[in-house]
Order: C-alpha cells, then structure tokens, then sequence
C-alpha cells in the first residue's frame, strides 16, 4: 500500500497532491470569511474546516489504496 | 432580509465592486481584514492556476458546441482578470485567429535556431524581422526578411541577413492572437548579401500581452506545425496534467469568488456570537409582559 501512497505523493517528484493543501486552506479561509465576521473567528473556524477536509481526504486516499493494493 | 450588525453601506454597490475585483467592495465596505483576505486568496489561487497552465487555461469558446469552455462559467465570476477573454472572443476579427496571414506587415524582434538539410543545428540567429505578404493582395502568401542578425556558432558570431518563407515540413506563421507569449516562424531560410547559408529556421517574435491574455485556442488550426492538429492538442502536449491543474485553479477561484460577493451584498451568515446550530433553533416566545404595555 506504501507504494500507492508515495506515488500518490509524487515522492521524489513534484507529485500532483502538492497542488492540493494551497487550495484546502484558501478554500477554508474563504468559506469561513463568509460566514463569520471577526479575524479571529474566521482562522479558528478556517482551521478547523482545514483539519476536516484533509482528514477526508487521508481516509478517501487511504481507501482508494487499501482497495487498489492488489492489483 | 440582511439581519448583519456590519455596516455594509451601499450592498449593490459593494457586490459590484466584490465581483470585478475580489476584495474592492469589502474595502469600500472598510472590512479590511476581509478586503485582504478575499483579495489575496481568490486573486492568489486565479493567477496561480494561470501561470500553471502558462495562460492557456481560461478562454471562452463557444460556437462549436463540442469544444465549449464550460470552465469559463465558473472562472467569469473573477471579474476582471476573467474578463479579456470575452473580450477576445467577441471584439477579435475572425482573421487574427488564421495562421499564415499577414494584411499588414508585421516588424519585430526575431530569435530563432537554424538548421542543415539534414536536421542539425548550426546555430541562433537573432536580429529583427519584416514580414509581408508577397505579393501584396495575397495575405495568405508571406516572406520575411531579417536584418541586423547575429549568428552565433560554435565558431564565434557573424552578421547575416536573409529571407525566410513557407516551405518544407515545418512551416508557417503562427495567427495574430494566440495564448502563447511567442508567435513562431518557421520555413525556409537563404542568405542574403554576400553569403550563401542556407537551411531551416524556427523562430519566433514576442506577441503582446493583448495578443495573448486569455486568447482561446482554436481548434482545428490550420497551418503545418509538424504533428500538432490543434492549439488544443499543442497545449495538452506541451502541458500534460498541468492543463487540468490549472484549469481547476481558476475555476474554484472563480466559485469562491460568488462567496464573496454574496458577502459583500448580505453580510456573514452568522453574528460571531452565533454558530451554525443556533440557526436552526425557532425564534423565543414574545415576553407575555410586553403585550400588555
């Protein structure tokens, strides 16, 4: 499953996934914006959107590895 | 319907500014924080996923119902930076989108690599470049002359001039607007004035930034550029997964960018003494004591 993984990854090569954390935190900074108001409010809820969103991610990558690892 | 404690002033207004610049009418609004906030992530993310794809990756296309750019519906809501590209397809004459079509003569700066009638390279001729058509009512008919060129070989640098024209396998003159920052000329090359260096040549003259902003690529493209069928099939090939990448980019750009404006018009979606959860709970009971005041 390793192999997946660090393919995935672009391990030893700029992998495609790398493009991806940019856009889960812009994506949570600009989704929380608008809906809070205040700074501080806005980053904590924006962390909070980015743990969640790349934890979903982990468990849909891990997932796909676990399921494409014998073939 | 807005029940924001922020001031949002003229909220038409700031939509409109939030959409031709993503940050402007939160500024107007003097909601700072959010003014950078928005302005850096949605500028960041558009620019970033066109310089990934080198600029080709936002245009709108939409005559040919196969080769519509459905990603442009998402990207418009940039404002702006999104909106040359209706510019270039609308405004553009249809012949600045042919190769090999010269009505007037085009002059610049020509950087190029020459090469034998057996493919290897005897080196860079730089200098500057007058093309025309010839003759003159023929526009699809052309030649180039370079002057004031250098060429430089493994033996040092000389001086050369010299006519270039269409022919052999790969040739021709790439169109007036095109997404790519150097507009090639590619054909058959004689020395003039004295010597007698001959070959092919492949080069190029920069194009402007309103040649190439957000110009579409067309599809097909005539010309003969060696393999390539389309300015579609050039960029993919050029670009591999670096297309869809940037494509992606500018797209959600272009989403979240929506976001902002609604922002801009109706406020945030929830005071910050508010959460989510407390949204959905019914408003409290009116004080029985009031009704009797």
């Amino acid at each position: 499953m390793w192999h997946v993984l660090a393919a995935a990854g672009g391990v030893g090569s700029l992998g495609r996934l790398w493009f991806l954390p940019p856009l889960i935190v812009i994506v949570s900074l600009v989704y929380s914006a608008s809906r809070y108001e205040s700074p501080g409010r806005i980053l904590w809820r924006a962390g909070r959107l980015c743990v969640q969103i790349a934890g979903f991610m982990a468990v849909v990558l891990g997932l796909l590895a676990w399921l494409s690892a014998g073939l | 319907m807005s029940r924001t404690k922020v001031d949002l002033k003229d909220p038409a207004f700031a939509a409109l500014l939030a959409f031709l610049v993503p940050g402007l009418g939160h500024f107007y609004q003097r909601r700072l924080f959010k003014s950078v906030l928005y302005s850096v992530c949605i500028l960041g993310t558009f620019f970033t996923g066109l310089r990934i794809g080198h600029g080709q990756v936002v245009y709108f296309h939409w005559k040919q119902p196969e080769n519509r750019t459905y990603a442009y519906l998402c990207q418009f809501w940039v404002g702006l930076p999104a909106l040359p590209a209706l510019a270039q397809a609308q405004l553009r004459k249809k012949d600045a989108y042919d190769a090999n079509y010269v009505v007037d003569q085009i002059d610049g700066p020509f950087s190029g690599t020459l090469y034998d009638t057996d493919g290897k390279v005897i080196g860079e001729i730089t200098g500057t470049i007058e093309i025309k058509s010839e003759p003159p009512d023929r526009p699809q008919l052309w030649k180039g002359v370079i002057k004031n060129g250098k060429l430089t070989t493994p033996d040092g640098t000389r001086d050369i001039e010299g006519e270039i024209m269409r022919g052999g396998d790969r040739s021709g003159l790439d169109p007036e607007v095109a997404p790519w920052r150097i507009r090639r000329v590619m054909g058959h090359f004689d020395e003039q004035g004295g010597g007698n260096l001959n070959g092919r040549l492949e080069g190029g003259i920069p194009r402007t930034l309103w040649d190439s902003y957000e110009a579409p690529l067309q599809d097909p493209r005539p010309g003969n550029f060696g393999n390539e069928a389309s300015d579609l099939d050039r960029a993919h090939r050029e670009l591999g997964g670096r297309f869809e990448l940037g494509v992606v980019y500018t797209m959600i750009a272009g989403l979240l960018n929506i976001l902002a404006v609604y922002d801009a018009y109706e406020g945030p979606a929830y005071e910050d003494e508010e959460d989510e959860s407390q949204t959905d709970k019914p408003p409290p009971d009116p004080d029985p004591n009031d009704s009797k005041s």
